[in-house]
Formats: structure tokens, C-alpha cells, sequence
């Protein structure tokens, strides 16, 4: 009697569950697709003027932390320099590498030091030199070993430009870039506080002198279920979270902020695991304290290619570092969950988070430890159980086919139809172990952030340049 | 329980659906590759052919129109708007003749009649620089900062006699404005009329901060003919509750208040003292561009008073302002004036300043 009504429990429990998180994921994915389409409509039309020749365009620091990053830094930021954007200077942030990575700057931009130390007090590690290109709007700051947040910050107190852009050092920007993602900048100067864009998955595309000249599928099976899930986190996740005007993470490879924003509520935090979420989440509890209009938002043509793990340890590692920083960031903000101050955010985006981010894989995870055991204690109805795992499937593969059709209709940057059958492929075949092990991940996480665990796991570079 | 039947009703209901999509976006990739391929070589060959006619004595665009399919003409389309933005004189008016001809120009009236796709149509007026009667272009409703300067800027581009006062009005009638309005206002105030002025001194304190510090950035760039009487409003607007205000307004100050009778109306004493950082370091790169004794003597009286927190601002205003002498600095200034020599030694670009207040 007590197994049977435990059993009953536990299988409302999950299939209420299972609608939950379909449910809110579909809604995503249709606002995803309502936001597509607005973004061509706005696309088709660029205003009658020439942003090149206006006196009144923001400049925007680049600003470009690099941590043992020499194999793709030179080639970083001859990409970014190759940006169309009439204003900006890039601020790369030597953050005490003990590779060859300052090295390579000098060499690659002909890098003269100021000869004087940086007077101005800043909130970072100490600043060891200062370096300027002769003929770019490059500076390079040479710093102590800080850390990612500590290296943006350098950057960040550092400038003196409006916006500034946070970009990865491992990735490569679009020539239209910078100026796709200050796009709504320009159209709301006095709200808007921040905006992200789109990473692509770098790995099987050919890219030279900092241009991608080619975008294939990589040989790697690792690499293109990063592919999907990719599309499937920018395609369909950031436009639909922003169409809700829900979004809360700003990816740390590529956003674009008011600089003075940033610095009101003391620049990125050192002490968090993922800088990223945790800033854009503080930056909406301080301009719902302050009752102060704003906006963020992103902007899925602005685009960067990233170089993505090719091995499993390394993807692990990465993996279970960002579900740290998710734990950690909620757990930093909780007092925001539910709170009508916040408005969406504190009553549609927190929670979204919390029940299905946070609590989304670990009890899916929870689901694969119990079926077996159910099944060895002869408790599992098995026609049951197939037919929920089919419904399961199939709405995971429906949501990531759903993000294709979104790269396709929206976006066409895998032009090859064999690209596209191959993630549709990708898509299905990710449903068989890939999302097993995400779920195992998000638990091994768990258990890492209640040990204290902050490490951040170390990312092997190949380069992004081809020979 | 939830019945199997409704399960299995459940994951056929979603497989179809997942196939219809897979097969959609299939189709579609493939449909996409095919017609993007065509497109890529119908507008190579679109392009020369443009060139050719454009720079021959007749360019006959009736009788070429004539001869393109659909998919000729929508890539055109492509190749006027990026064209009518890059070239000017008998050029664009050759392209303004291939437009017409093709139906845009006809298209776009007839679109900011009937309020359909208004700015698309809008921008093609502006692209055309097309005269079109103010109360014709805002008949449809205005109902966007965008649209607005939209309007604007078709008066702007077809050089309507009276655009500078009537885009001015569309564009500050919002309540905030796009940088494309920015941009736009900037074009119809930089000149002899400058509506703008009469607006600021008529309603300066009735606008809100985020208009007021965006119209401000834009008369900062503005040149203007005669300023004298003009910028009465101005002086209490360096005492606004808003920092931002008070920064844009010194920014207006350095640009338009140099001369003499203006100088004498502004109190430095009091802007130097300003409790917001941002201010007073706008304030230390006005003095700087004033050339003369007074702004010198101001400049190091600054330096007697203030601490490290305005060090950079006012080393470089110093080194920047040709009547101060660096040698008689205060020690804990010497830092700060050592890096600007340094850094300045090395190439650092001085940036155009005031813009920023507006994105701050």
C-alpha cells in the first residue's frame, strides 16, 4: 500500500515535472521564433544615415582578458582590430600569464611600454606596465594573476570609453560585430545598460588572418553536440528568454555594457565562479533597487566563433564549472526570487532558473538512478515507461530541430544542406548518453560547489588559424 | 494514472511534429543553398551591369528593367540602397532615376500614405532625398522616436526650406531620441538656424534629463552662427539637480561659451567644486581648451585643491592648456603628469570628448 502510493507520488511528481520544464522550454522556443522574426523585419532596414560620419556614436573599449592564451591571442585581436566600428580601442588584459602571451602582443603589434606607472588606483591586482600600439588602438595592460573577473575589471576601470565590449580571448568576432551589438544601444541610448550576443561553435571552420572564411561541422562528435547545443542556447534560449525580457546571463565571450553601470555596482565580482550571470544578475538587482528603467537585451547577429573543447575532461570540467556558478549566482541573488520589485525578472526569470536550470538536470538525473532500480524491484511499468521516454525523445529532439529551423530561417550561417543534416542528426543522437552524462555532470557539480570547490579547470588551446 | 493511450497519442502527436519540422528545415537549407547561390551570382553580374549603364551616356534603365526577372530585380533593390548611401552628385541621381523607374520611389509614397512598413518607407524617401510635404509624411502617425526622425531626415535630405524647424520639432517631440535621431538633429541644427536654441530656451526646464543631456550633446557638436543672446538658458543649467545635465551643459559651454561675454557669465569657482567627479573633469578640459590667463590661473587653483582622485583629468588638462607651467606642480600631481607625458609619448590618442555624458 505505502510502495504503491510512493510510486503513484513519485510518477505524478515527475511527469508534472516533465510538462513543467517542456512546457517553459516550448515557450521559450515560440517566443524564440516570434523574436526571429521581428529581428528580420528590423534587419531588412538600416536607418539613412552613416554611423561612420556621426558625431554622436558611443566608443567602445574592447576589452580582451588573456590568462595563457598565447597560441590565439595575436590572432584574437587582429580580429578585433579588423572590426567595423567608426569608434573604439581595444584594452587586452595580460592577466600574469606564464606563457608567451604578452610576447606574442608585442611581437605581433609592435608594442611600445609607457615608460611611467600607472597612477590611478584601480580594483584589481597590481598593474605591472602598460603597453601601446604605435599604429592600432591597442593597449595592452600587463597585470598580476588575478583572474578572469579581476582581468575585465583592469580593463573596465582602465577606460575611458562609454561601452565597453567584454570579449574572450579564444574567440574570433564578426567584422559586423560591434556594430550589431550596440545596434540597441543606438536605438535606446537612455535604457539600455546592456547587451550579448551570439558564440558559434569555432572548431571545423576555416579561419584566417582572423576571418572566418568558411563554416563547416567539425570531425569531431564532441564538438557538434556543442554545435546543437549552441543554437539551441542562443537560437532559441537568449532570443526567447530576451523577447520575455527575461534574460539573465550575458555570455562572458562577447556583451557589451555601459561602462558607468558596471562601475556603479563595483565591476565584476572576483569571488564568483561564472562572472558572467552573476554580473548581469547584480546589475538587475541595482536597477530594481534604484526603480530606474533599463533594459538588456541580445542581439543574435552579433556574432563571435569560439574554439570549444574536444575532449570529454575538458568539456567536463567546463561544464561543471558553469553549473556551479548557476548554483552560486541564485544562491547570491535568492532575496530577488519572487519579488514584484524586480519585476520579470524577480518573478518569471529567477524562477525559470531555479526550477528548471538548477533543478532541471539533476532530477533528470535522479530519473536515471531510480529506473533501474525500479525495474530490478519489479515496481517499473514498462509500457509506461518506454512510452515516456518517446515522449521524452521526441520533444527533446523536437526543441533542438526547432533551433536548426531557426539557424536556417534566421541566420544561415551553416549554408551546406549536409551542415544542417548533420545537426538535425546531431540533435536526435544527443538524446543517447551526451544528455546522460549533463545530467551526471550537473550532480558532480552539485556536490563540487557544497565541498567549496571554485576551481575553474584548465582549457588546452590548439589555435583557431589555420596554417 | 495517465492512461498509455494518452501517451502514445502524445509521442505520435510529437514525433510528427518533430519530422515536420525536420523536414521543413531540410527543405529549406536546401531551397536556401540553391536560391542563395543564384542570388550571389545574379547580383555579381547585376553589379557590373549597374556600373556599366550607370557611367554610360544613356543608361536606358527602362529598357533593362524590362529584361530582369523577380530575383533580378530584389537583389536591385540590394544594390540601390547600398549605393544610393555610398554615392552622390549626377551618380545617385542617375540611381534616384533606376529607383523610380523600378517602382520604389512609388512604392515608398504610397506605403507613408497607407502607414505600411513607414520607416522602411521612410528611409527609402530619405535614401531618394525625395521632396515630400511635411504634412503628407507624418499624415500616417508619428508614433515612434524612429519614425519620427525618419521624417526628419527625408526633409533633411531633400533640403525642404523649412526642415531644420520642422525635423527639429518631430525629433525633440519625443521623449527620447535614437541615435539615428541624434544623428539626424545634429544634421538639420549645424548651421545658421539652429532651432534647437529657441526650443532649449523656450522648455530647457520643462524636459526630462535623458532628452535634455541628448539635445545637449548634440549642440555640443552643432556649429552655430551667431550665438550671441542665443545661449541665455544655459548658466542655470550648470547648477541642474542631474550630474548628467550639468556635464553636457559644460560640454555645450566649451564648445559655444568661449567668447568672452559668456566666459564672464559662467562660474568656475562653483563648477570646479561640483560633487560629481564626471562634472569637474569636464570642467578641467574646458579650461584646457580655453587659451588664457584666466582658465591658466583656474586650472592651478584646481590643482591646489583638488586630491588624486581628479590626478589624471587634471595632469592631462594641464599638459593639454598652453599658458600652464608643469615644473611648479604639487608632488603628489608628479605621477600623474609623468604617466600623461609617457603615455602620450607612445601615441595615445586624445578622444573627442562631451559624447560620452550622453551614453554615461
Amino acid at each position: 500500500m505505502v510502495v504503491d502510493t510512493l510510486l503513484t507520488a513519485s510518477t505524478w511528481f515527475f511527469v508534472s515535472y516533465f510538462v513543467l520544464i517542456n512546457g517553459s522550454y516550448l515557450l521559450i522556443h515560440l517566443a524564440a521564433l516570434v523574436g526571429i522574426r521581428q529581428n528580420r523585419r528590423e534587419q531588412r532596414v538600416t536607418p539613412a544615415y552613416d554611423i561612420h560620419e556621426s558625431p554622436v556614436i558611443p566608443g567602445i573599449a574592447i576589452v580582451l582578458p588573456a590568462y595563457n592564451e598565447g597560441p590565439v591571442v595575436a590572432s584574437s585581436v587582429r580580429s578585433l582590430l579588423s572590426v567595423e566600428y567608426p569608434d573604439f580601442e581595444i584594452v587586452a588584459v595580460n592577466d600574469g600569464s606564464t606563457d608567451d602571451t604578452l610576447d606574442q602582443l608585442r611581437n605581433a603589434f609592435d608594442l611600445e611600454r609607457v615608460d611611467a606607472e600607472y597612477p590611478v588606483e584601480i580594483p584589481c591586482e597590481p598593474i605591472r606596465d602598460v603597453y601601446r600600439a604605435s599604429d592600432a588602438d591597442l593597449v595592452v595592460v600587463d597585470k598580476e594573476n588575478g583572474g578572469k573577473a579581476d582581468a575585465l575589471n583592469a580593463g573596465v576601470f582602465f577606460t575611458d570609453q562609454p561601452l565597453f565590449c567584454a570579449i574572450d580571448a579564444d574567440t574570433v568576432i564578426e567584422r559586423s560585430g560591434l556594430i550589431e551589438i550596440v545596434r540597441p544601444f543606438l536605438r535606446d541610448p537612455e535604457q539600455m545598460i546592456a547587451t550579448g550576443g551570439t558564440v558559434r561553435v569555432a572548431n571545423g571552420c576555416t579561419i584566417r588572418d582572423g576571418v572566418v572564411e568558411r563554416v563547416r561541422l567539425s570531425g569531431s562528435a564532441l564538438v557538434n553536440l556543442q554545435t546543437m547545443e549552441y543554437l539551441r542556447a542562443f537560437l532559441a534560449g537568449r532570443i526567447g528568454l530576451s523577447v520575455m525580457k527575461s534574460l539573465l546571463i550575458v555570455s562572458g565571450a562577447f556583451g557589451l555594457f555601459r561602462t558607468n553601470a558596471v562601475r556603479e555596482i563595483g565591476g565584476y565580482s572576483t569571488d564568483t565562479i561564472t562572472e558572467d550571470m552573476e554580473l548581469v544578475v547584480r546589475l538587475h538587482r541595482h536597477f530594481g533597487d534604484l526603480n530606474e528603467a533599463y533594459r538588456v537585451e541580445f542581439v543574435p547577429d552579433a556574432v563571435v566563433w569560439t574554439e570549444v573543447p574536444e575532449s570529454r575532461q575538458v568539456l567536463g570540467r567546463q561544464r561543471s564549472r558553469w553549473y556551479r556558478g548557476l548554483i552560486e549566482s541564485l544562491l547570491l541573488h535568492r532575496r530577488m526570487i519572487g519579488r514584484p520589485k524586480y519585476g520579470v525578472i524577480g518573478l518569471v526569470a529567477l524562477p525559470f532558473f531555479v526550477l528548471v536550470e538548477f533543478f532541471g538536470p539533476l532530477i533528470e538525473g535522479l530519473g536515471y538512478l531510480l529506473v533501474p532500480i525500479a525495474f530490478l524491484l519489479g515496481l517499473l511499468n514498462g509500457p509506461f515507461f518506454l512510452l515516456f521516454v518517446a515522449v521524452a525523445v521526441g520533444l527533446g529532439t523536437l526543441m533542438s530541430w526547432l533551433s536548426a529551423f531557426s539557424e536556417v530561417y534566421g541566420f544561415r550561417q551553416y549554408v551546406h544542406p549536409r551542415d544542417i543534416l548533420g545537426i538535425l542528426f546531431y540533435g536526435v543522437v544527443e538524446n543517447v548518453l551526451f544528455r546522460q552524462w549533463k545530467a551526471f555532470i550537473a550532480w558532480k557539480g552539485l556536490v563540487q560547489f557544497l565541498r567549496g570547490d571554485t576551481s575553474w579547470g584548465e582549457m588546452t588551446r590548439v589555435g583557431l588559424e589555420q596554417e | 494514472m495517465i492512461a498509455n493511450t494518452v501517451l502514445i497519442w502524445t509521442a505520435g502527436a510529437i514525433a510528427l511534429l518533430a519530422i515536420g519540422v525536420g523536414v521543413l528545415t531540410l527543405g529549406a537549407s536546401v531551397w536556401i543553398y540553391y536560391i542563395q547561390g543564384r542570388s550571389e551570382r545574379v547580383q555579381t553580374d547585376l553589379r557590373l551591369e549597374l556600373f556599366e549603364r550607370l557611367f554610360a551616356d544613356d543608361p536606358d534603365w527602362n529598357g533593362w528593367i524590362v529584361t530582369l526577372s523577380r530575383v533580378e530585380r530584389d537583389r536591385l533593390r540590394v544594390l540601390l540602397d547600398e549605393y544610393l548611401r555610398k554615392l552622390r552628385g549626377t551618380e545617385h541621381s542617375r540611381l534616384r532615376e533606376l529607383a523610380s523607374a523600378i517602382g520604389i520611389l512609388d512604392q515608398a509614397m504610397r506605403n507613408v500614405d497607407r502607414g505600411r512598413h513607414p520607416f522602411r518607407a521612410l528611409t527609402w524617401l530619405a535614401l531618394l532625398k525625395e521632396p515630400v510635404d511635411p504634412d503628407r509624411l507624418t499624415s500616417s502617425g508619428m508614433t515612434t522616436p524612429q519614425l519620427r526622425a525618419g521624417a526628419a531626415r527625408v526633409l533633411y535630405e531633400s533640403d525642404h526650406p523649412d526642415a531644420s524647424a520642422i525635423g527639429t520639432n518631430l525629433i525633440v517631440d519625443s521623449e527620447s531620441l535614437t541615435a539615428f535621431g541624434l544623428d539626424t538633429l545634429y544634421r538639420l541644427n549645424n548651421g545658421i538656424e539652429t532651432p534647437l536654441l529657441t526650443r532649449l530656451a523656450e522648455e530647457a526646464d520643462s524636459w526630462d534629463e535623458g532628452l535634455l543631456v541628448q539635445v545637449l550633446i548634440v549642440l555640443r557638436y552643432c556649429n552655430i552662427g551667431d550665438v550671441h543672446g542665443r545661449l541665455d538658458w544655459l548658466p542655470p543649467l550648470l547648477t541642474h539637480t542631474s550630474p548628467r545635465v550639468r556635464a553636457a551643459a559644460v560640454g555645450v559651454v566649451e564648445r559655444h561659451g568661449w567668447r568672452g561675454a559668456y566666459q564672464s557669465q559662467i562660474d568656475i569657482g562653483t563648477l570646479l567644486e561640483d560633487s560629481e567627479v564626471a562634472v569637474r573633469r569636464d570642467v578641467y578640459l574646458l579650461l584646457s581648451s580655453w587659451n588664457t590667463d584666466r582658465s591658466a590661473a583656474w586650472l592651478r587653483w584646481a590643482i591646489a585643491t583638488a586630491d588624486e582622485t581628479d590626478g589624471l583629468a587634471l595632469a592631462r588638462a594641464h599638459m593639454s592648456h598652453p599658458r600652464t607651467d608643469v615644473t611648479n606642480s604639487p608632488a603628489w600631481l608628479a605621477p600623474f603628469v609623468d604617466w600623461v607625458l609617457a603615455d602620450e609619448a607612445v601615441g595615445r590618442r586624445r578622444r573627442m570628448w562631451g559624447v560620452s555624458a550622453a551614453w554615461s
